[in-house]
């Protein structure tokens, strides 16, 4: 395998990784986000 | 439960000084830090290599601290705090796994070997793969946290394992093919090479911060609504 691209696979599945992993926990908070809020929305609807 | 909410500009902080942390160490190795002699340009996939493996063995550290903590007191932050920790350990430590090979194949001229480091540290990635497992499987809450702190404590024994066999195996075998990055003489860098390692391991110390920051806030939250329900249902 030739050096510089053995350099560029490396770094593009270490970026790759670590986007998708930031991008997923994003995701995740926005959801759990929603559901709280949802949540005490309908708790106060209720007193 | 008590409500812990992440204060918007504490997150905001911490992920701007991730990014200038990144930033600087890619700055360091792509721009200061000079070509290796023999290895050439793909010796710089070393400095994103360690700090990988690095910023798993001290998530694996904190989840065996978590899961001490969590049998001690029995409180949930330690739980949140073990599991979390263990999600990020694994995906930085699958980093370690593939970018290694990458590097191995042009100058090993092999993809992957059972050398010691190598092979201990596929251990300890099932390791923690079984962990997340295990707890997946597991559907009542104390249990579930019970289970996984046990098993977070005893996978631990693979991480020192990791780091140290291949100094023994090297001293007293004379074979191995992974490299000792320090030793009892220092790193055996380069001098010019020395602030991009050193300075990648702490950006990638700065991004463990970051991540399990807003992991902790995911779970947290989560936690919370887990509460409203239970308070609700009665």
């Amino acid at each position: 395998m030739d050096r510089m691209f053995a350099l560029f696979i490396a770094y593009t599945f270490i970026w790759a990784l670590i986007f998708w992993y930031t991008l997923r926990l994003g995701k995740r908070q926005n959801q759990v986000a929603e559901e709280l809020e949802a949540l005490k929305k309908s708790l106060k609807g209720r007193m | 439960m008590k409500q812990i909410q992440g204060k918007k500009g504490q997150v905001g902080a911490l992920a701007w000084l991730t990014f200038a942390a990144i930033t600087i160490a890619l700055f360091l190795v792509f721009i200061y830090a000079p070509l290796e002699a023999t290895m050439r340009e793909v010796q710089k996939i070393f400095y994103f290599h360690v700090a990988s493996a690095w910023l798993g063995m001290l998530a694996f550290f904190v989840v065996f601290v978590c899961s001490i903590l969590y049998l001690i007191k029995r409180e949930t932050k330690w739980d949140i705090y073990a599991y979390t920790s263990a999600e990020i350990g694994v995906i930085f430590t699958s980093i370690v796994l593939v970018t290694g090979p990458i590097w191995a194949r042009p100058i090993w001229n092999t993809w992957w070997t059972w050398d010691i480091r190598l092979t201990t540290t596929l251990i300890m990635w099932f390791l923690y793969l079984a962990y997340g497992r295990i707890r997946a499987s597991l559907g009542e809450e104390g249990k579930r946290a019970v289970y996984g702190a046990v098993f977070g404590i005893i996978a631990f024994i693979d991480v020192p394992i990791v780091f140290f066999s291949i100094r023994v195996w090297q001293d007293y075998q004379k074979t191995g093919l992974h490299p000792i990055v320090i030793n009892s003489q220092g790193t055996g860098l380069a001098p010019d090479m020395k602030p991009a390692f050193f300075f990648s391991l702490f950006a990638f110390t700065i991004l463990y911060a970051y991540l399990m920051q807003r992991s902790v806030k995911i779970e947290t939250m989560k936690a919370e609504i887990k509460a409203i329900k239970d308070n609700v249902l009665g």
